[in-house]
């Protein structure tokens, strides 16, 4: 981490924080010929989030609970209805250029690798674009390469790698700018069980050794058990339980997630960490 | 300021280097796409030309000269691919349409930065160009022209102005992707395409409104026929001669501004890619 970041980064307490965030969207009901019926739907509803530098902090929830909304909020491509999203102190829109030089973003339906280069070319790109100096590109480069074992086919188009090398290039290509908080949406998405496996040892090792803060979701709560130490479950865009895995499990007497979680979503009930 | 052209070079670098990275990796195949576009871009303005050589001119225009326009349109057309080519960033409504302005602002560089340089493609996106000035070249040698600096410099200018024109109608048309992702995926490939279509015909025969239509609000005459008849010396108003850079800047500035409009928009409801229908049509 540079000097400079790290001393902005004192500035602030949080590093994500959203303070009653609500995202809507509208959906048509009923389309008449005449008349055309809208509903609102909450992917998000007042959600209070703050997260810590160097916290790793596991964001589940099942398909639609909001959990790339909160994403797309935190990135700046979406603006909330209501409430605040703030990263770094700083509003992800109004201040999108400084706050993208800070954060790391992988979606994991989508690559930000160029299709028909070389992966190497990808890496290229992202020095120029990102403005790293080249003494930092090199000694991050050599790290991610050993670490994400890329030499294997740095030469290769993008769209010849498998499933789990292009996740292993574009995770690496996320952090070839020394982000201090990374953003990962299903990261192990499609993953076989040692890709997964490098990938969760690689993600607790830039957490634990170079302090970033990281933000994951999946619907594997093994896998997210595994590298995280907070977990923060969502459902249709509520905040069910924020606090520890253990905690969880004592809470409801039980000895899995899965069953909890099952229970939980049919229930519908609000949950307490304490 | 300084620093800001310094960027925008480095990035052409890059997105050069990147081309040629692509041209290099089967340079036989590259080459091949790059000699039938040539002959794409000669085919497609030949009917014309060889209209004009029949009747002995188009109009006001006397056969070289209607073939000048064509080498002007495809020079000007095909500098407009080799600045805008790559990434769909001159049809922009596929960026927006497709949910990818994402991939955008996860970047820390200003969105004019990326569209003005992310689209750049010297040596795949180069034929049309290189093509145009061919066809310009022999047109200007049949036509016997002076070429001064001040003329060529004119020259230049009008072909800048033409690309603002065709981006800035692009993407005019493009912002409607922000409301309607959908529907309006592929629009600012039907405005071009409708401009560059009827663009590379002369409007003399046409009544003076429509040529007054033509020369304003739907650009088609700025795309080629004012502008040369312009460079041709055709035209004694000096007012004119200003017409095709003020076009330029007003399209350009109201797309800037609808564009940001449909930012803002984009934020607030995102990028719906599903109708009630169900389909994607």
């Amino acid at each position: 981490m540079r000097a400079m970041d790290a001393r902005d980064t004192r500035q602030w307490d949080s590093v994500i924080e959203l303070k009653d965030a609500t995202k809507r969207f509208r959906r048509l009901k009923h389309g008449g010929l005449l008349r055309r019926e809208y509903e609102d739907i909450y992917a998000l509803s007042h959600v209070n989030l703050r997260v810590d530098q160097g916290e790793f902090v596991a964001y589940a929830g099942p398909n639609g609970a909001g959990k790339s909304t909160t994403f797309k909020l935190l990135c700046g491509m979406l603006a909330p209805n209501e409430g605040t999203s703030r990263l770094f102190g700083m509003d992800p829109i109004k201040r999108r250029i400084p706050v993208m030089r800070r954060t790391g973003v992988l979606f994991g339906n989508r690559s930000e690798l160029w299709w028909d280069q070389p992966v190497r070319a990808s890496f290229d790109w992202k020095r120029v674009v990102w403005e790293i100096p080249k003494a930092d590109y090199d000694a991050r480069m050599e790290k991610l390469t050993a670490g994400f074992r890329l030499g294997d086919f740095m030469d290769a188009f993008a769209r010849e790698l498998s499933l789990g090398q292009r996740m292993r290039a574009n995770l690496a290509l996320t952090l070839l700018h020394g982000p201090e908080l990374v953003l990962l949406d299903e990261p192990t998405l499609g993953l076989d069980v040692l890709a997964k496996r490098e990938l969760i040892e690689n993600l607790k090792r830039i957490n634990r050794e170079d302090g970033v803060t990281l933000l994951v979701t999946s619907h594997d709560m093994d896998d997210l058990r595994d590298m995280a130490r907070r977990l923060v479950l969502l459902h249709e865009g509520v905040i069910r339980y924020d606090g520890d895995f253990d905690g969880l499990l004592r809470q409801h007497d039980r000895t899995d997630f899965e069953s909890i979680i099952a229970q939980m979503y049919r229930d519908w009930q609000p949950v307490s960490p304490d | 300021m300084a620093g800001n052209i310094k960027r925008v070079f480095r990035l052409y670098g890059l997105y050069a280097k990147m081309d040629w990275l692509l041209l290099s990796r089967d340079m036989r195949t590259g080459l091949l796409y790059i000699f039938s576009d040539w002959i794409s871009a000669v085919a497609s303005v030949m009917g014309i030309a060889l209209l004009a050589v029949r009747f002995e001119g188009i109009g006001e225009l006397s056969a070289d000269e209607v073939l000048w326009m064509l080498g002007f349109f495809t020079m000007a057309d095909g500098f407009t691919m080799m600045m805008m080519g790559n990434c769909n960033n001159l049809w922009i409504s596929r960026v927006v349409g497709r949910g990818q302005v994402d991939h955008m602002l996860i970047q820390p560089v200003p969105l004019w930065m990326q569209l003005l340089t992310g689209g750049f493609l010297p040596f795949t996106g180069s034929s049309g160009f290189l093509t145009g000035v061919a066809l310009t070249v022999i047109a200007t040698v049949r036509l016997g022209l002076v070429m001064t600096p001040g003329w060529l410099l004119l020259l230049l200018t009008y072909m800048l102005a033409r690309v603002a024109v065709a981006t800035g109608v692009a993407y005019l048309a493009g912002t409607a992707a922000f409301y309607r992702p959908v529907s309006c995926e592929e629009l600012s490939t039907v405005a071009l395409d409708a401009l560059n279509a009827a663009g590379k015909y002369p409007l003399a025969a046409l009544p003076v409104w429509a040529q007054g239509l033509f020369l304003t609000a739907l650009p088609v005459g700025l795309m080629a026929y004012l502008p040369s008849l312009l460079l041709l010396g055709r035209i004694d108003a000096p007012a004119a001669y200003v017409w095709p850079v003020a076009a330029g800047a007003a399209f350009l500035s109201l797309a800037g501004w609808l564009f940001r409009k449909g930012l803002k928009h984009y934020a607030r409801y995102g990028c719906p890619r599903y109708k009630a229908m169900g389909f994607r049509n």
